[in-house]
């Protein structure tokens, strides 16, 4: 009798135990993590939601890729580059400046694979900036027109030079340039970008 | 086992009964040669040129505001926060190397000094009481080692609560060698207990706390003597501490003093705390009675030194040239002359760097002979060690892969880079030389994560601009259109605007005199029409 009623009284702590497990892990609805969201996630809940999901996502991916805005991939900047990843779900292996780090940070993400980057689009290189003779400039104002991130000062027949801290090395000022002034140099180690080598 | 707990509990107990002992560290042995023996320091005579870095200790390059040709004298300003060591003419404005461990050539002022030596007069008026900007205007830098702008760390304190709660004097000299404040405390104890007086007075401190280890027996004799002549005693404390290294190091020294844990990243004027070396706090009375900060004491020592010594040298004189004046001109050929402590210094290849305010300590040693580096065996002497409680063995297993997430979980920027689990490795392993790697590549992230979202901003900021020009464009050319099309007959209107414009003919005056209303009208809109084309662009 004794031992009939302890069985029964274990199998009634453990089916408590395993209610109270069941309700420690159970999703928890406000907090969203990030790291773990797909597009898979979206769509299930009302528009509105989705809608914000979607900002949220082409938000956190914008956030990885590098803002060069050197339209390599075959879209104007980083921001629709981003944006088409989540809504047509384009390639990832398009951004050059971002390379194959990029590549993987963006398969952990998006839960794809990582492939490598695409060569076609162009290929990875150090950082670099662009810098401009100014000897040979004629100031034709092209240079300012073409640079997405306004990092070219001159004015019409006059001198054009490059804000080398806010220059992003996207190439896109070199095509308009009609007497071939601008060059693209590796970016210089000053005293303040040094660092300690990894030793070997 | 028991008896050996007890006796590090009762040695604990003895040695420092208010402040705990340090996480880790390393008991060394006290080696401290080129203590003044007579009491007095040498004064290092001034070289023909000296140069001065355009740098600061953050490692930006300096514009300077002065030229090349220009007769200067001591204490004029070079460039924001650098004064001129000595008088003399600027010869050139130049890159050259300097004492740092990239070995890089930064822009420096090169001024060959004058034949006649810096008359021993104030440059400035004697201030009754010390204010920051004296402090500033003298340039006076901290001298413990990172060279940190003394000004910006008395400003940090105001700006917060407008009051220092604790001055910390740092008199802590933990590192072996090191012996340029234990100089400084020996020799001119009485004017140091002024300038300590001075800060106080300057801060309006509740509390000052004057740290030093208790073996510095010389020091602390002295410092107590010129203590019971002085009337700000009461506020002064004179706190012992064990000799261990890195408790000179400021969080650390902060945390064992106060009980405050610093994060990485909080200077410690966020809890009213200002901690400043006490040799800064001299030159800081010094700037008080007019003098510019153009000199600093240096330590210079080692195994293939002649005769270990603490020098008075003038900023801006190589260290080949400080090796010469104090007849210790490396001979041996396998010896490396290292800037700082055997600990945290770094070896020098050029000699002809100048001596900066961070240079404490000049020594010459045999060339170390490192074995080789083993895989790590996990026999945790390095986390015992630390002072700031970190896994070393763990962190360095992040650091190398690169795994910053890693690492920083680690504790990667509590780091002091002291070298202590370097020391104590037995598999030679380069931790803090990975540590600083680390570091590093975790800035530059940092920094490239900045210039991403500056870049982005920009990138959005052109896109709305153009955006709006193209809506105004656009406006301009419905309007046109608009325009257009409200006339019945294009063709027949221009061809008015035209004859409007034509010359009148001597035989029609009639036309030009009276012309007909609908005419008149017309050639009205057509000028409207030409002034449009003209304002659009």
């Amino acid at each position: 009798m004794s031992t009939g009623l302890a069985v029964l009284l274990f199998i009634t702590l453990i089916a408590f135990i395993g209610m109270a497990l069941s309700w420690l892990s159970r999703p928890s609805g406000d907090n969203n993590d990030q790291d773990t969201a797909s597009t898979d996630d979206v769509g299930t809940s009302s528009n509105g939601e989705s809608t914000r999901n979607i900002d949220q996502l082409i938000e956190t991916v914008n956030e990885k890729l590098p803002q060069t805005q050197c339209a390599q991939c075959g879209y104007p900047g980083c921001r629709p580059y981003a944006t088409a990843i989540i809504n047509e779900d384009v390639a990832i292996n398009q951004c050059p400046p971002g390379g194959d780090a990029l590549i993987r940070e963006l398969a952990t993400f998006l839960g794809k694979e990582a492939l490598p980057l695409n060569s076609a689009f162009g290929e990875n290189k150090p950082a670099q900036i662009a810098i401009i003779d100014e000897a040979v400039c004629i100031g034709c104002t092209l240079c300012i027109a073409a640079c997405p991130v306004d990092a070219i000062v001159g004015a019409s027949r006059l001198m054009h030079t490059v804000i080398s801290n806010q220059c992003t090395g996207c190439e896109l000022c070199l095509p308009p340039c009609p007497v071939d002034c601008i060059d693209l140099i590796e970016q210089p180690v000053t005293l303040s970008r040094w660092q300690w080598p990894k030793p070997a | 086992m028991a008896k050996t707990c007890m006796k590090t509990f009762l040695q604990r107990l003895i040695s420092s009964p208010q402040t705990p002992a340090l996480a880790g560290g390393l008991a060394l042995q006290r080696n401290k040669p080129g203590l003044p023996v007579d009491g007095v320091i040498r004064i290092l005579a001034v070289p023909a040129t000296v140069s001065i870095p355009l740098t600061n200790y953050k490692r930006e390059i300096l514009q300077p505001g002065v030229h090349a040709g220009q007769h200067i004298k001591c204490g004029d300003m070079l460039a924001q926060g650098i004064v001129a060591s000595c008088s003399g003419e600027i010869i050139g404005i130049e890159p050259s190397r300097i004492a740092h461990p990239s070995e890089m050539s930064v822009p420096c002022v090169i001024i060959k000094t004058s034949n006649t030596p810096d008359a021993d007069t104030a440059v400035h008026t004697p201030l009754n009481s010390l204010t920051i900007d004296r402090i500033e205007r003298c340039a006076v830098h901290g001298l413990g080692g990172a060279g940190f702008v003394t000004a910006d760390k008395f400003r940090a304190s105001g700006e917060i609560d407008n009051t220092v709660e604790t001055l910390i004097i740092n008199a802590v000299e933990c590192e072996p060698v090191i012996s340029c404040d234990e100089a400084l405390m020996m020799s001119e104890a009485a004017n140091l207990v002024e300038a300590i007086a001075s800060v106080v007075d300057m801060t309006g401190c509740k509390r000052c706390i004057l740290a030093i280890e208790n073996d510095k027996h010389q020091a602390i004799t002295a410092l107590k003597e010129a203590l019971q002549r002085t009337e700000v005693t009461p506020l002064i404390e004179l706190t012992l501490l064990t000799p261990i290294y890195p408790s000179g190091a400021e969080r650390p020294l902060v945390r064992r003093l106060t009980g405050i844990h610093l994060t990485p990243g909080t200077p410690p004027s966020s809890h009213g705390i200002v901690c400043i070396n006490i040799a800064t706090a001299y030159a800081a009375w010094q700037a008080k009675l007019g003098y510019p900060m153009t000199s600093r004491i240096v330590t210079v020592a080692g195994k293939h030194i002649n005769q270990a010594v603490n020098v008075r040298v003038v900023f801006g004189t190589s260290i080949s040239e400080v090796l010469k004046q104090t007849g210790n001109t490396p001979t041996h050929k396998d010896s490396r002359v290292r800037v700082g402590g055997p600990l945290s210094g770094f070896d020098l290849s050029d000699l002809n760097v100048p001596v900066t305010a961070t240079t404490h300590c000049i020594t010459v040693d045999p060339v170390r002979k490192q074995g080789p580096v083993l895989p790590c065996i996990r026999c945790n002497a390095c986390s015992e060690v630390c002072p700031v409680d970190l896994l070393p063995q763990q962190l360095h297993w992040f650091a190398t892969a690169d795994d910053q997430q890693g690492s920083l979980r680690f504790g990667l920027m509590d780091c002091i880079e002291c070298g202590c689990c370097d020391a104590v490795c037995p598999s030679n392993i380069a931790l803090t030389q990975t540590f600083r790697y680390a570091k590093g590549l975790h800035r530059e992230v940092q920094t490239a994560n900045l210039a991403a979202t500056e870049s982005e901003n920009r990138y959005r900021c052109r896109e709305q601009r153009e955006t709006e020009r193209a809506a105004i464009r656009e406006q301009k050319r419905e309007a046109a259109r608009a325009r257009l099309s409200e006339r019945a007959d294009p063709i027949a209107d221009a061809l008015s605007r035209v004859r409007g414009k034509r010359k009148p003919s001597p035989d029609q005056p009639a036309k030009t005199s009276e012309p007909s209303p609908g005419s008149s009208m017309r050639v009205n809109q057509s000028d409207d029409d030409e002034n449009d084309r003209n304002q659009s662009p």
